[in-house]
């Protein structure tokens, strides 16, 4: 429990303050994922995903469930600063975890406009119905490349041929 | 892992995409379990993981190699939380039905499961650890259904009592009782979202017939109220009954204990009266 608590009691921190949840709300979330993780923990299978997915795909979930009880409020007033897309993952890619790397080098291979929805929906957690709004996109499209995006991704991280060309190439497929 | 099997722009792909990234109304996951059903699948998750990976990545790129550090009192209180629950868990093996003075039961379902119904509540053969792990509603339920122990160890009790927010509040009569003359008290920690209860002079029930209901009522009101236990009283004596409710409370306000039928209620009518905790002033 404690171990569990040492290695990624910083990486769940991370992904709840992101939510922009009020600080309560935002340790009780905090809580519930690691109750699930000590009671689940053991069922981790190295062969299917890292360490740090199996606990990002369990503290999402936890933390989606809190933001839709609080009535999706926007999450961050400085919608401005973070719609640009000049700023790619990618740049810092070796500076950052493997897993995170081949994720970021998966990602450059997505259009500019879905490495910005799916920034905006699954990092900074907007709404689709607010990132149509922030971003001028009609929302329908927000939602195409919301999804084709994340079915891209689920491709490649599912292809480990195909990351290592991406690999070779530098980045883009 | 196979090609992502359905079509992309088909309402199921829309769904699971939309489910990985805000979430789901209770009527979009009805619309998605039927949509499994009709696929002849339990449930595909690997939307999940894939967003996961790209939050990750975002991550890291923002913060590098070195995640955020949790506050330190917020660390304290996560291991107090860990503790509880490891010794919840040690204590439960050691109660057999046959020898406990007193069992409780707490709620089989939560009362109100309106953001939790997104869940899935599925296995899946692809992903079988990440519907284990990542969806907590199957396993929570049936925790909750499983009796646990009262009078739990005191190293329950004493990491309650740890929490730094935990508070002792005491038992009075209510209004128009069904049962005078218990005492005790709740000492609840809204951090750990647990607590234990100590009654003396709580009559012995018979569980064929009624048990006895903890209802909790937090800021969201009283027909809102969240069950937080249901158990028996068999010996005289101080007994301390475990307080765990599924549903998290918010800002508790008030603890209410009720006379019900057997397995308890989803709505109790409250005719039945035992003692009610009021948050200490």
């Amino acid at each position: 429990m404690q171990e569990c608590i040492a290695r990624f009691s910083g990486l769940v921190w991370s992904l709840a303050r992101r939510t922009g949840l009020p600080d309560a709300e935002m340790e009780d979330a905090v809580h519930e994922i690691f109750t699930e993780l000590w009671q689940h923990g053991h069922k981790y299978d190295p062969s299917i995903a890292s360490e740090a997915a199996f606990v990002a795909v369990i503290a999402r979930r936890r933390l989606i469930d809190r933001r839709r009880k609080l009535g999706r409020q926007p999450l961050k007033q400085e919608l401005p600063e973070f719609l640009s897309t000049g700023d790619s993952p990618t740049g810092r890619a070796k500076e950052i975890s493997e897993d995170a790397a081949v994720a970021a080098m998966a990602l450059a291979t997505l259009s500019a406009d879905q490495q910005r929805v799916l920034r905006l929906s699954v990092y900074e957690g907007l709404s689709h119905e607010l990132i149509s709004r922030a971003t001028g996109l009609p929302l329908g499209t927000v939602k195409t490349h919301a999804r084709r995006g994340l079915i891209r991704l689920r491709e490649i991280l599912a292809d480990p041929a195909k990351i290592a060309s991406i690999a070779q190439a530098g980045g883009s497929d | 892992m196979p090609p992502f099997p359905y079509a992309h722009d088909s309402r199921l792909s829309e769904l699971l995409a939309q489910r990985s990234t805000e979430g789901l109304s209770g009527a979009e996951d009805k619309e998605l379990d039927s949509l499994f059903e009709q696929e002849g699948i339990e449930d595909d998750l690997s939307l999940d993981v894939a967003a996961a990976a790209c939050h990750l990545a975002f991550l890291a790129h923002e913060l590098g190699d070195e995640p955020l550090e949790m506050p330190e009192a917020a660390r304290r209180r996560l291991e107090i939380s860990g503790r509880v629950w490891v010794a919840a868990r040690a204590s439960q093996p050691a109660i057999r039905p046959s020898s406990a003075d007193m069992t409780v039961h707490p709620p089989a379902l939560p009362l109100k499961m309106t953001d939790q119904a997104s869940a899935p509540t599925k296995s899946s053969g692809m992903w079988p650890w990440l519907v284990a792990a990542g969806f907590a509603l199957i396993a929570a339920v049936g925790w909750f259904r499983t009796s646990v122990p009262v009078n739990p160890g005191m190293d329950i009790v004493s990491a309650i009592a740890q929490a730094p927010d935990s508070a002792e509040w005491s038992w009075n009569d209510w209004d128009n009782p069904e049962v005078t003359g218990v005492a005790g008290s709740v000492v609840w920690s809204e951090a750990l979202q647990c607590g234990y209860m100590k009654f003396r002079g709580l009559p012995s029930n018979n569980p064929a017939s009624e048990q006895y209901q903890l209802w909790i009522v937090d800021k969201r009101g009283l027909s809102q109220r969240v069950s937080g236990a249901i158990f028996d009283v068999n010996r005289d004596g101080e007994v301390i009954v475990p307080v765990k409710p599924l549903i998290p409370v918010q800002d508790a306000a008030l603890f209410a204990i009720t006379i019900e039928q057997p397995g308890g209620t989803w709505v109790s009518d409250m005719s039945r009266r035992v003692v009610v905790a009021k948050r200490p002033s």
